[in-house]
């Protein structure tokens, strides 16, 4: 009866119970960890947050940070020293085993290999920047992108929607003036925290996963929980940026875009893009091969695959891995609510830089461009252009802005592409 | 001491100053090269939107914008005989007959309406496509 008890007792203390609850340990780090990925399971369930990459997130979250079950640890080998009767055979010559042998100091050691974790596997795609563009493959094949044909203005907008970008990136370097070691971000940090701006969650994820990997978690979440809160954030700033007459213009309707058009597109931005901007290749590249798989109509299957099962199969590696970078150690930082609150200064200023440039075009095309579709420029398709729509409708009930506010947001997608390859080449 | 505390202050100066003028060149940099793209980009899809527009103009003739009629000014009025409503021309009267009733059935209950007059109103899209355009943004 005693080794029983006694059997038991070790299975206790050597549970990952034992390990949670050993306060002295850090235990408690990783129960608020875990409550953190309840709260974002609740989110994503029940709030409907972006659930498709905030569920997985949030669980992968959770799996990563219950003691003891290694999912993320890293595939490495191990040095083990030789017992007696192995170093005898070793000088006997007898040595069969196939693993190699080091000598260091006079002792003798073997090098074994330990296999990883799941979920360390799973995430050398997040690392080697291998999911994002694969997600933009099928992003590409779900947009149409003849609202952006049809008014190329529209890109202008996306590019002024990246002002939230670089203004942050600015805020996120002059915290590090205060010295305080804690709040200070590095270039590669600030760029990483910075893209939360472009609204792209595959953007941020590809960038972050170049500069500063350890800061995915925080940055994944921020950049996700924003884009399912953009019709939250986005309308008191529109409003307050333009005037009721500027909001109720009804703009001309847009030219119809032939095929032609829509299949030379994704060859023109990327020869283009690429060129210009070689940095850039990977998801701009991606996001247009989509696109022309469908408008080239030709390949309806491998069209269908790529944003439908594809994708599908992609963001839940992408999501439980992204989740599973958010340990206790690197997540409960200071700089995890700074991450937080600058990702929505960048979207705000993401908003207003889209929002002041169509009131710029608003001037310069003497009031037929409503600015509200400026602050669709921030990607986050479609629910940017939504909230254009939206917001216009209020003042005007009889106002259509959906298909206007398409083309800036579209164009933002090439746009948070083209900065994220601008600060790749900037601070890699 | 103060040499040294001038010394600290004038090289935390200098690192702000470093810090702060890399991150302006940043904003600085990333702006113009993301203007630049899509400047570019803008350009050549205005271009091509030119190009094809002018093939396109030689291969078929543009559609022909209809505008549909469309009720317009449906105020009160106490009054309990209603004059004839001002119809502009080129309507006929089954069409403001359809309007007057369509503004019945659409006014809440226990309230008059007049219909004082029916004009034909020019927009660029059908009253169908309004409709249906109406009908696909609904849920937004």
């Amino acid at each position: 009866m005693g080794a029983l008890w006694e059997a038991i007792q070790q299975i206790l203390t050597e549970s990952g119970f034992a390990k949670l609850f050993n306060f002295a340990d850090g235990g408690w780090k990783n129960l608020i960890m875990i409550a953190v990925s309840l709260v974002l399971m609740y989110l994503a369930i029940k709030k409907q947050f972006e659930p498709l990459l905030l569920l997985p997130i949030a669980f992968g979250m959770l799996l990563v940070n219950l003691p003891l079950g290694l999912v993320m640890d890293p595939q490495h080998n191990t040095l083990d020293p030789l017992n007696a009767t192995e170093l005898a055979h070793l000088q006997q010559g007898i040595y069969d085993e196939v693993y190699p042998i080091f000598e260091m100091g006079g002792q003798y050691y073997w090098q074994h290999f330990e296999s990883g974790g799941l979920l360390w596997y799973l995430y050398q795609g997040v690392k080697f920047g291998i999911y994002p563009p694969l997600i933009f493959l099928g992003i590409g094949c779900m947009t149409d992108f003849g609202p952006l044909i049809s008014n190329p203005k529209s890109f202008l907008l996306g590019a002024a929607a990246q002002l939230g970008i670089f203004i942050t990136f600015f805020g996120a370097r002059a915290l590090s003036l205060t010295g305080v070691e804690a709040i200070s971000f590095s270039e590669q940090e600030a760029a990483s925290i910075a893209i939360i701006g472009g609204a792209d969650g595959p953007t941020a994820i590809w960038l972050t996963s170049k500069l500063a990997p350890h800061l995915l978690g925080a940055i994944a979440i921020a950049a996700y929980s924003y884009m399912a809160l953009v019709p939250i954030i986005q309308p008191p700033i529109m409003r307050a940026l333009t005037t009721k007459k500027e909001r109720s213009v009804v703009m001309e309707q847009l030219r119809p875009v032939s095929k032609t058009e829509k299949v030379l597109f994704p060859i023109f931005v990327t020869l283009i893009v690429v060129l210009l901007l070689p940095s850039a290749a990977p998801l701009v590249g991606m996001l247009m091969l989509g696109n022309l798989f469908r408008e080239s109509g030709v390949v309806e299957r491998i069209s269908k695959t790529a944003q439908n099962e594809l994708m599908n199969i992609i963001t839940i590696f992408l999501g439980v891995t992204v989740g599973a970078t958010a340990n206790a150690q690197s997540f409960l930082q200071p700089k995890t609510l700074l991450i937080i609150l600058l990702g929505l200064i960048a979207f705000g200023f993401g908003t207003a830089g889209g929002v002041l440039f169509g009131k710029l075009m608003y001037v310069a095309t003497k009031g037929k461009v409503n600015p509200l579709i400026g602050s669709a420029g921030v990607s986050a398709v479609p629910m940017a252009a939504r909230v254009s729509q939206k917001v216009g409708q209020k003042e005007n009930p009889g106002n259509f802005l959906l298909m206007h506010a398409m083309g800036p947001n579209v164009a933002g997608v090439i746009g948070s592409a083209v900065a994220a390859g601008v600060l790749l080449t900037l601070f890699q | 001491m103060d040499m040294k505390d001038a010394w600290m202050a004038l090289n935390a100066a200098a690192d702000a100053g470093e810090i702060l003028g890399g991150a302006g060149m940043t904003i600085l940099i990333g702006l113009v090269v993301v203007f630049a793209v899509l400047i570019l980009l803008t350009f050549i899809f205005w271009l091509f939107g030119k190009v094809m527009s002018g093939v396109g103009k030689k291969e078929t003739p543009p559609p022909e914008t209809k505008s549909a009629p469309k009720a317009a000014a449906t105020a009160p009025a106490p009054i309990p005989v209603a004059p004839a409503p001002a119809v502009s021309e080129g309507i006929s009267e089954e069409v403001v007959a359809v309007i007057a009733a369509a503004v019945a059935a659409m006014a809440p209950e226990g309230k008059r309406y007049t219909v004082r007059s029916v004009s034909r109103v020019r927009t660029g899209r059908p009253v169908w496509a309004a409709a249906g355009l109406m009908e696909s943004t609904r849920p937004f």
